[in-house]
C-alpha cells in the first residue's frame, strides 16, 4: 500500500525507512526530498568541493536504501545514522586527497590565517567554509554537526562514535581555531564592532 | 543555562548563522540520480524477498503432500510398523493366524480339490 505524498511529510524519520523497506515509492521520494539535501550539505561542509560531495552524499543515501529492510525501530535515529556515515565517507576522501593519518593533520599555526586571502570578503558563509576547510578533519565534523547542523552534543557523540566529553573538547578546539583564522577578515566582513 | 549558551562564543555566531541561511544545495540532476537508486534498490526488495519468504522447503512440501501433521504421523506409524514386520519375520505372523501352523501347512493347501470333485462331475454326465 503507498500513503499519499503529503501524509507521509509528516510521518516520522524511523516510520518512513519501514515503509520504503516495505516497497512504498511515496516513501523512498519522501525520503529522498528529506535526507538527500542534508547528506549533500554536510558533505559539501567537509570536502569544500561539489563533485566529491555529491559521490559522497550518493554512497551515503545508497547505503540507507540498502539498510532499510533491516532497520530496527529505536535502535537509532536515521539522521544520526545518516551524519555518521555522510562524515566517515568524508573523512576517508580527506585522507586520501592528503595521504596523511587522521593523527597526523597539522593543527592550525598562525601563518595559516593568511589563506583566506583567498575568500570572498563580503561572504560570511564563504569565509566559514574557507576557514573550516583549514581544521583539522574531527574539529571541522564536530563544528559543522555542532553549529551548523545544530545537533546537540550526545547526538554527535552518538555520530561519531566518542564520548560527550570529547566532543565538547574538539568544538572547543575548533572554535579558538575558527575565530584565529578569521580573526584578520573580521574587518573587511563587517564585524569589526562585534 | 543552555549548553549552548554555555560555549564561548568567539564571535562566530554570525558566521554559523551565515552558514545555515546560505546551505550548498545539490542540483537536480543530483536528486533525481538519488531517487532512481532508491527505486532500483526498492525494486529488488519486491523481486527477491517474496520468493525466499514464499519458496517451501522439503519438510512443507513432503508435509503438504501427505495432508499436514496429522497425515505425516500416520505415514510415520505405517512405516515403522513395516520396519518392525520386517525384522520380526514371517515366524512371527503364526501368532495372529489361528490355525496356521508353519509354512509347510499354508503350502500345502489345495485350492483345486481336482481329485474327488472333478470325477464327480464327469461321472455325472
Amino acid at each position: 500500500m503507498s500513503m499519499a505524498f503529503d501524509a507521509l511529510s509528516e510521518a516520522s524519520d524511523e516510520a518512513l525507512l519501514v515503509l520504503y523497506g516495505n516497497g512504498d515509492p511515496a516513501a523512498a521520494r519522501a525520503l529522498t526530498v528529506r535526507f538527500a539535501p542534508l547528506a549533500y550539505r554536510v558533505a559539501y561542509r567537509m570536502l569544500t568541493d561539489g563533485a566529491e560531495a555529491e559521490d559522497v552524499a550518493q554512497e551515503a543515501m545508497l547505503r540507507l536504501w540498502k539498510i532499510a529492510p533491516e532497520w530496527r525501530n529505536g535502535e537509532a535515529k536515521v539522521s544520526t545514522w545518516l551524519y555518521r556515515v555522510v562524515t566517515n565517507l568524508a573523512t576517508d576522501r580527506l585522507r586520501k586527497r592528503r595521504g596523511v593519518g587522521l593523527d597526523e593533520a597539522p593543527e592550525i599555526e598562525d601563518g595559516k590565517a593568511s589563506v583566506l586571502e583567498v575568500m570572498i570578503a563580503e561572504d560570511r558563509a564563504a569565509a566559514l567554509q574557507t576557514a573550516l576547510d583549514l581544521l583539522p578533519d574531527r574539529q571541522r565534523q564536530a563544528i559543522i554537526l555542532r553549529h551548523i547542523e545544530g545537533l546537540s552534543n550526545p547526538e554527535i557523540a552518538a555520530a561519531m562514535e566518542i564520548g560527550v566529553e570529547a566532543v565538547e573538547s574538539l568544538t572547543a578546539r575548533g572554535k579558538r581555531g575558527l575565530a584565529k583564522l578569521l580573526a584578520d577578515q573580521r574587518e573587511e566582513l563587517g564585524f569589526g564592532d562585534d | 543555562m543552555t549548553e549552548h549558551s554555555k560555549e564561548q562564543d568567539f564571535g562566530l555566531d554570525a558566521f554559523f548563522d551565515a552558514a545555515r541561511n546560505q546551505p550548498p544545495m545539490p542540483s537536480g540532476d543530483f536528486m533525481a540520480r538519488i531517487m532512481a537508486d532508491a527505486e532500483a534498490v526498492q525494486a529488488g526488495f519486491g523481486a527477491v524477498a517474496p520468493v525466499v519468504a514464499d519458496k517451501p522447503g522439503v519438510w512443507a512440501s513432503l508435509s503438504a503432500l501427505f495432508g499436514g501433521l496429522v497425515g505425516v504421523g500416520g505415514m510415520a506409524t505405517a512405516a515403522l510398523a513395516g520396519v518392525w514386520i520386517g525384522f520380526a519375520g514371517v515366524g512371527g505372523i503364526d501368532a495372529y493366524w489361528p490355525g496356521a501352523a508353519s509354512e509347510a501347512s499354508l503350502a500345502s493347501v489345495d485350492l483345486m480339490p481336482a481329485g474327488t470333485f472333478l470325477s464327480a462331475a464327469l461321472e455325472g454326465n
